[in-house]
């Protein structure tokens, strides 16, 4: 992977720690001042909690007042981009942040190239999402706008962060790789259980539809769209949990050094 | 000799379920509540007294109480009617002339709540026998034949009144010989909605002629539920429809008007049962349950819109009433006081005795209690109605003092005798159920499993316990009668008690073999709690008439992470073998559209039988058959040890060929696919005899190969159930219907696709369950008994034979089923037959524990109970299959796989 920023680093160094713990303690002098100034600028922790909230307020947005009626048609364009934007935001936010750490390799690509693979993964996964969809027993003749809205809205949470953040190396980690998980960087693993977390919570939420209750939320993409959006903000919200966790066991490993 | 013993345990285990199950199903069901006793002229009271003793009786004048008040009746049943399309101005702008003749109140409107199911048949019994009936009744006469009850027709014939049917052909079997002159439709073509009634209402201008000689006429109009079940009650056809039946009434009134007759002639249009928003039926919702009964008497007020509700039941006694015949004796109806206006107050009080004396031996027959407070007023109503009678004075409000005390008496009795009907043996099921909880205890940890000897002192403890259960809780179970059947029966029951619990294992060992085990195979991750959650949707009832969406739901969430387990581990042949798998599957899907949901949606199969579309179904089922040869080819090549290819393979190659060529041009005679060239000889070769002979020499053939089979490798038995497995599709081929006649090629291409993977056994034989399931949803079946296919049954007979025409829809329905468990034990072998055993145990286990919980449900009789028929169907089947295959083991001296792994 080209792409190596400071949390690979740190990620590195942590790994290393606890080999550090069991076996050699003086081998790897880590500047333990630096990793605690950085980890403070962590540049994934703040996209994270900022696409957590926006996506929260979507949830609750589209929970209330009967809004989700926008995604069984062309309306749910707006909820489309309005993902889009909070997707582009975040990785507005995420590029600053790390553009201002220092000592790190930037990656170099060329924007049109970028735009163009971008434009061809996300035509790729609408038509991908759109055969599951009929496979997984959507209306084949009947309703080909919704079927059509979810498809776009699940390639809106799945591959778009995914190919803003990593590019070109968006199919291959998507659907070739599992074994390889050590050499991932967290931007990777965070994409793939967002993928996974995002696909799951649609085939969940499709669980609401046999009941005879016979309300409008239970027509066909709503509790699957719905699912889709609980699914990436599941994802987003475990982002920061797992920071967290990896945050309070570096001091604990600090601790237990001193 | 390890095989025998556990093979012996699995059949005892199996026999332990159905007995379970059978224990559960009388003790759910109450069975033997139709009484076919019919009432008399004689039994219209002819004395009332209050007292037994002291008073003399009063002798009424029954000749001129209670005779024939009406001239004719005109019996109007609109199949599929809604309340709503009488009080809506939405749809009643259609029928102005009715709704005219109800605002003047010329006429008057009852909303009528009738009961699940809401299917003809049961409706027009409860119509005619004033009975409620149960759905065991309609399993028992799921052939239609004939009423046994008393029911009005069946009076009105023995007055030698004059009864005349147009309508539904279900009327002309469930009354045969009872009708003057009757032309039967059918309800088979959903799409025809107007020749259907055409037919009916052709008849009305020689009936409705001045010297007509009939007495009672019955009109039953099918088009309006077909629009229902094509377009829903909104289809842009339901306004000609609604104004065709206004019409219709109008003509019969004017008929009616035109009369030269004393007495007036009543008009009686009600439905058997509504329609839902989308135009099925057979639940429970309001628009299925309430249906409108309009009544019209000639040159008589009505009362117009009557906001109270009346049953369907109700109309039994007052039309009794009104035409002066004896009341059916198992009627659980109540007088219509609102219909009784045209008699006088002497008439009315004595219809209100004699109904309220009718049902009162009914309740009396069904050990109603004394001392209830509505039998107090029973009893006040006779005694008033006897001083009444004695006084001589005629006090109007003395007399509605004494309908009320009837009514509410009646409406007492009628709800017992009503719930009396839904009467559980709670004892005898909750037995059931422990008795099911230690089988499938048992089967969980099979291999731990050790049948020991009963042992006598247990016997007689247990005795005791059950005689102090009895004593203390005062229950009425069939387990506390102390007769010689009953304590035969408890000491059965408490013997396997006995020897389920000497034989348990040490119960958490296989669980932690379990965990162990499989921690790496991650498919048990998805397929664990698939199945658990399977088993958790058995308490909704909306995911009960929707199991297969469930099902369709986790088999495609499989698919697809196969899909994507096998892309990123680029084996890409097999990437493309299951997307292929998951589109047959999408088809087949659609091939039927079965549950609530999609009632009246239009499925591939529909499509494929209209007859434009002929060509295309003949595509469909040649290459489907073409399909069959090749699967069937490819299963004879696996099991045939020696590649050479010998006389004998051909001459089965051959015979193949032929019962599947029989097998189109039976669907050509029965003119569901386009005639071939040479149609003549053809039809002379490939006769249906010919398919029976082939099919028969088959068998010969496929037994000599297994005979001669050497038994290495387990190849007898792998080439005995191959040999079952190609009988059965061949005989499938026959008996599904044309459109579905790709379904088992895929049946078969999926369950190869499965086979010989390393999964453990739990895992596979999940997978296979669910795909029973679903092969028995594709086919068009589901967990109502509507849907069940009666056709297959007739092809090929002559004559009507009921044990043949039984195999044959048990087969074309579980036909599937047993196709996929066949495949599980052709992988799986002994484990694979104890796991699909546990499975089944656990479904039908929890059910049970459902319908005990749920007993007093809404849906009990609706949705409950056709699963709970479904499920105890599918343990007798997985019961005969096991025990088939543990003969089969036997036989071939096949050793398990787990000493083969050894």
């Amino acid at each position: 992977m080209a792409k190596k920023n400071v949390r690979s680093v740190i990620k590195k160094l942590e790994s290393s720690s606890v080999l550090i713990n069991s076996s050699n303690p003086t081998e790897y002098k880590a500047p333990s001042a630096f990793i605690q100034t950085e980890a403070n600028k962590d540049p994934e922790l703040i996209p994270h909690c900022f696409s957590s909230f926006c996506y929260l307020g979507l949830f609750v947005w589209l929970l209330l007042d009967r809004n989700y009626n926008l995604l069984i048609d062309r309306n749910s364009m707006i909820i489309i981009v309005t993902c889009y934007t909070i997707e582009f935001a975040k990785f507005a936010c995420h590029s600053y942040l790390v553009s201002r750490i220092t000592n790190q390799i930037k990656p170099k690509t060329n924007p049109i190239f970028w735009a163009l693979q971008f434009i061809v993964s996300t035509v790729l996964a609408v038509g991908v999402s759109y055969l599951f969809s009929i496979l997984f027993g959507a209306p084949l003749t009947t309703k080909q706008e919704q079927t059509f809205v979810f498809s776009v809205l699940a390639t809106a949470l799945i591959i778009t962060p995914t190919a803003i953040q990593l590019g070109s190396s968006i199919l291959p980690l998507l659907l070739t790789d599992c074994f390889e998980t050590e050499f991932d960087s967290t931007v990777e693993v965070f994409e793939k259980n967002n993928f996974r977390a995002t696909i799951l919570g649609g085939f969940i939420g499709a669980a609401v539809i046999p009941f005879d209750w016979e309300t409008e939320w239970q027509r066909w993409p709503i509790p699957c769209s719905v699912g889709l959006i609980a699914g990436h903000l599941l994802a987003n919200v475990y982002e920061i949990i797992c920071w967290q966790f990896k945050t309070l066991k570096k001091y604990s490993v600090k601790k237990n050094k001193f | 000799m390890r095989l025998t013993k556990q093979s012996v345990t699995l059949l005892y285990l199996s026999s332990c379920t159905i007995f379970a199950n059978l224990l559960f199903l009388y003790g759910f069901f109450s069975f033997g509540y139709n009484d076919s006793r019919t009432s008399m002229p004689n039994d219209i009271p002819s004395t009332i007294r209050p007292n037994q003793n002291d008073s003399e009786p009063w002798r009424f004048d029954t000749r001129r109480l209670y005779h024939k008040s009406v001239n004719k009746v005109v019996l109007m049943v609109i199949d599929g009617i809604r309340y709503d399309f009488f009080t809506e101005s939405e749809y009643n702008v259609n029928m102005p002339f009715t709704t005219d003749l109800i605002k003047q109140n010329r006429s008057c409107l009852f909303r009528t709540r009738v009961n699940a199911p809401t299917v003809t048949m049961p409706r027009i019994k409860a119509l005619t026998t004033g009975t409620v009936p149960n759905f065991i009744d309609l399993v028992l006469n799921l052939d239609s034949s004939a009423v046994q009850q008393d029911s009005i027709i069946y009076q009105a014939r023995a007055a030698n009144k004059q009864v005349i049917f147009y309508g539904d052909e279900t009327w002309l079997k469930l009354f045969p010989n009872s009708f003057v002159r009757h032309d039967g439709t059918t309800s088979f073509y959903i799409s025809d909605y107007t020749e259907v009634d055409n037919n009916v209402t052709r008849h009305l201008e020689n009936e409705l002629k001045p010297t007509a000689d009939w007495d009672i006429m019955i009109l039953h109009y099918l088009g309006l539920d077909h629009i229902g079940h094509t377009g829903g009650p909104r289809s842009k056809l339901m306004p000609n429809k609604l104004s065709e039946m206004d019409n219709i009434i109008r003509r019969i009134v004017n008929y009616m008007d035109s009369e030269k007759s004393e007495l007036p002639s009543v008009l009686i249009v009600c439905g058997d049962h509504g329609m839902r928003d989308n135009g099925g039926h057979g639940g429970s919702s309001t628009g299925e349950v309430v249906v409108p009964l309009f009544v019209y008497f000639k040159n008589k007020k009505c009362g117009g819109y009557i906001k109270e509700e009346i049953m369907q039941t109700d109309f039994v006694p007052s039309i009794s009433v009104i035409m002066g015949l004896p009341i059916p004796s198992s009627s659980t109806g109540k007088l219509i006081n609102k219909i009784l206006q045209n008699l006088n107050i002497n008439e009315i009080l004595f219809a209100y005795h004699y109904n309220s004396q009718q049902m009162y031996t009914n309740y009396i027959s069904k050990k109603g209690l004394l001392n209830k407070a509505f039998m107090k007023d029973y009893d006040n109503a006779i005694l008033y109605y006897y001083d009444w009678l004695k006084r001589e004075t005629i006090s109007i409000n003395q007399a509605h003092s004494v309908i009320s005390l009837y009514e509410s008496a009646l409406s007492g009795m009628s709800n017992y005798i009503i719930g009396s009907i839904a009467k559980f043996d709670v004892f005898l099921i909750i037995v059931s159920i422990v008795l099911s909880i230690q089988v499938w205890l048992l089967l969980v940890d099979f291999d731990a499993v050790n049948i020991q000897f009963i042992k006598v002192s247990r016997l007689v403890y247990l005795m005791l316990i059950r005689w102090a259960v009895c004593v203390w809780l005062q229950c009425d179970s069939v387990l506390c009668e102390f007769t010689a059947t009953f304590n035969l029966l408890a000491s059965v029951i408490i013997t396997m008690f006995i020897i389920n619990l000497g034989s348990f294992g040490w119960p958490i060992s296989s669980l932690i073999r379990l965990e162990i085990s499989d921690f790496n195979n991650n498919n048990l991750f998805y397929v664990l709690p698939g199945s658990f959650i399977h088993v958790l949707s058995l308490f909704s009832s909306s995911y009960i008439e929707e199991e297969h969406q469930l099902l369709y739901h986790l088999w495609a969430g499989f698919s697809a992470l196969q899909v994507y387990k096998t892309f990123i581990l680029h084996s890409y042949t097999t990437t493309a073998k299951w997307i292929l798998s998951m589109i047959l599957h999408r088809i087949c899907k659609n091939l039927n559209t079965i549950g609530n949901q999609s009632s009246g949606v239009y499925s591939l199969g529909d499509w494929f039988r209209e007859s434009q579309n002929q060509i295309y179904l003949t595509i469909l089922m040649v290459v489907g058959l073409c399909c069959i040869f090749y699967a069937s080819i490819n299963i004879h090549r696996v099991i045939k040890n020696n590649k050479r290819f010998n006389i004998l393979s051909a001459i089965i190659f051959v015979l193949y060929f032929w019962t599947l060529c029989s097998v189109y041009m039976y669907r050509v005679e029965t003119k569901e696919v386009a005639v071939p060239y040479g149609y003549n000889i053809l039809k002379l070769t490939f006769s249906l005899h010919s398919w029976t002979i082939a099919w028969y020499l088959l068998i010969g053939c496929h037994t000599f190969l297994v005979i001669k089979q050497t038994n290495r490798n387990n190849n007898k038995f792998n080439s005995a159930v191959c040999s079952i497995i190609i009988l059965l599709i061949l005989r499938l081929s026959l008996l599904l219907r044309p459109h579905n006649i790709l379904v088992p090629a895929v049946l078969v291409y999926t369950c190869k696709l499965l086979q010989f993977k390393i999964w453990n056994t739990l895992t596979t034989t999940t997978l296979h369950y669910w795909l029973s399931l679903m092969f028995f949803f594709y086919q068009g079946n589901s967990n109502s008994v509507g849907t069940l296919d009666i056709v297959p049954g007739y092809i090929g007979q002559t004559s009507y034979n009921p044990v043949v025409a039984g195999i044959h829809i048990f087969t074309h329905t579980y036909g599937l089923p047993i196709l996929v468990y066949l495949f599980l034990v052709l992988d799986q072998k002994f484990s694979g037959l104890q796991t699909l055993c546990m499975l089944n145990v656990t479904q039908s286990c929890v059910y049970n524990l459902v319908i005990l919980l749920f007993r007093n449900h809404l849906f009990i009789w609706s949705v409950f109970s056709p699963k709970l028929l479904y499920i105890v169907m599918f343990t007798s089947t997985t019961y005969v299959f096991s025990a088939l295959i543990i003969i089969l083991l036997t036989l071939c001296g096949t050793s398990t796989k787990k000493e083969l792994e050894i």
